[in-house]
């Protein structure tokens, strides 16, 4: 598999990641190196899925509340935390909502 | 100036009543402190594993069967990344190909169509998102995790309607199904229903027009507004021969304007896959069988039943199924014995007001029917029923006692009625004079008359029938 610089470009967007132009042909080829890396599962020879039955189902909860505690408190961990708000710089994007 | 067609469709959220999130133990409940409600799984700490909430499930799949669609026995959540400071872990859980249900409608009258069937595409699950509140801080964005995890099912119709006003007589009869089976609240003021629409106009029978999407509306009557400008809006640039462009609109109930949201939160894609943490739902055909069969009696049947078994008019009939504690109330009142449309009239006229201002229903069921059974019998007028009913709510004496001690028990003693009567005739010969000359209308004055004396106790039925015995016999 390939992935060009737009590629590239469409990633990092998609990851709110700023990329230089001048990075952009060196990252392309790194990671075009890790998808092909991980594309070498497909040629290992696999047993055949199980067949299909029932499906498992995920196990549900009873609703209860009874949540698992944090272990530090929000303001220990969060970057910025103001009565009891987290903050985030405000990013210009958000005016819409 | 040419025709065009309007055509909307709308997605629905609504919080679904647990008391804890959809995939964590933390309380769903609205108005805690900021960040109360937070734990591992839904602030998305590395490691914390989410484990869906059985009764989120079942209020979803209850929702699907009172809309008429398909529960489907395999449902798949997904994840739907996109990078916002409202959502920790960086994606949304919702249901993506596999949803928890599909088809389905919603019945409601259009003003210009009459009973319409309006198509559900489908119906599925998904947490909410945090809540932002921006420049609070100066530059800053605030987070409020506690809505972050709690369960919402996803209503979404087909482009089926055709007006704002139809918009909104859907969405009417939706809440109205979906707070009538307990699924939801459905308060667009504590956030537990929110509406987006899509709206695009059209020739009549061509090719659908681009739409655009209305956010922001805080209320139904506000989603028919903004549906009407952006309607217009749109009408605007095609009668100029312009172009519909596809964006998102923000609705500004103060202005009443639409206006878009920035561009860039538009190009979403957003790489749903399965939720590796998550095996797929799976329901059994009997699970199924078991959450139809919890389902009330939904408001239209109990509407054509109140019709048809109870002989109420339609309009009647509209007002005591509109909620179900309404129609629960009317019906104990008829099964302690009054007659239904007495009943109707009395839980419209009296018990209603104080409902609606408070939210219950201050005189019993039973007490209110020992009350109209009263007015049945004669022994109290319907006016002094009344004044009873006021006193009834302040405590739990029976209506005949608060009658008697209100002394509103309507004199029915023939000596004492003949007593008023003879003297009302004697104090007004030139009335009498003129009720027996041909002016029947004079009766009401003189039992109007007779009422006073007896200071409202007298039986106005046997005070007419008493004083007509009387000027015809003398
Ligand atoms: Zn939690």
């Amino acid at each position: 598999m390939t992935i060009s610089p737009d590629d590239l470009v469409r990633i990092a967007r998609l990851a709110e990641l700023d990329i230089a132009e001048a990075d952009l042909r060196r990252l392309a080829g790194e990671l075009e190196g890790i998808v092909s890396y991980v594309g070498q599962l497909t040629s290992l020879a696999s047993a055949d899925p199980p067949a299909a039955g029932d499906p498992v189902g995920v196990v549900l909860r009873e609703d209860r509340v009874d949540p698992i505690p944090l272990d530090r408190a929000p303001a220990d961990f969060a970057p910025e935390f103001q009565d009891r708000f987290f903050l985030v710089p405000r990013l210009p994007a958000m005016d819409g909502g | 100036m040419t025709a065009w067609e309007t055509v909307i469709g709308l997605e629905v959220h609504v919080q679904l009543a647990t008391r804890s999130k959809l995939f964590c133990g933390c309380a769903a409940t609205f108005g805690a402190d900021p960040n109360r409600n937070v734990c591992p799984v839904c602030l998305g700490l590395p490691g914390a594993l989410p484990v869906p909430n059985a009764v989120a499930v079942r209020l979803g799949a209850r929702a699907a069967l009172a809309l008429g669609s398909t529960v489907h026995p395999v449902s798949v959540f997904a994840r739907k990344n996109y990078f916002y400071p409202d959502l920790p872990k960086g994606y949304q859980i919702s249901q993506f190909d596999r949803p928890l249900a599909t088809g389905g409608e919603v019945r409601c009258e259009s003003p210009d169509r009459g009973l319409v069937a309006i198509g559900v595409t489908r119906l599925h699950l998904e947490e909410d998102a945090g809540k932002l509140i921006h420049d609070w801080v100066p530059g800053r964005t605030a987070i409020d995790l506690n809505r972050a995890g709690v369960p919402l099912a996803e209503i979404v119709s087909e482009p089926d309607l055709r007006s704002p006003t139809e918009a909104r007589a859907y969405l009417g009869v939706l809440k109205q199904v979906l707070v009538y089976t307990g699924v939801s609240e459905c308060s667009m003021e504590k956030g537990s229903l929110r509406v987006d629409a899509n709206i695009s106009l059209r020739r009549p029978g061509g090719p659908l027009g681009t739409k655009t999407e209305l956010k922001n509306m805080n209320s139904f009557a506000n989603v028919e507004r903004a549906l009407e400008i952006e309607r217009e809006r749109q009408r605007t640039i095609l009668d100029g021969g312009g172009r519909v462009e596809q964006v998102t609109l923000l609705f500004n109930a103060d202005a009443g304007t639409v206006r878009p949201m920035r561009g860039k939160e538009e190009s979403h894609d957003y790489r749903y896959f399965p939720d590796p943490d998550l095996p797929p739902v799976v329901l059994s055909r009997a699970w199924i069988d078991a959450a139809r069969a919890e389902l009330p009696e939904l408001p239209e049947a109990k509407r054509s039943r109140f019709q048809s078994a109870h002989g109420l008019s339609p309009y009647d009939a509209t007002v005591l199924s509109a909620e179900r504690p309404v129609a629960d109330y009317f019906e104990a009142v008829v099964r302690a014995g009054a007659d239904p449309k007495t009943a109707a009239n009395w839980v419209m006229g009296e018990s209603m007001p104080g409902y609606n201002e408070v939210g219950a229903f201050a005189v019993s069921a039973v007490r209110l029917a020992g009350l109209i059974g009263l007015v049945k019998d004669g022994t109290v007028s319907h006016p002094a029923a009344k004044r009873v009913f006021g006193e009834l709510g302040a405590g739990d004496e029976a209506p005949h006692a608060v009658a008697t001690r209100l002394g509103l028990v309507q004199v029915r003693d023939d000596a004492q009625l003949g007593a008023w009567v003879t003297q009302v005739i004697a104090e007004h010969p030139a009335e009498v004079e003129r009720f027996r000359t041909g002016e029947p209308k004079l009766l009401a004055f003189l039992v109007g008359q007779v009422m006073k004396k007896s200071r409202g106790k007298a039986d106005p039925k046997a005070v007419s029938e008493r004083l007509l015995t009387h000027l015809e016999a003398s």
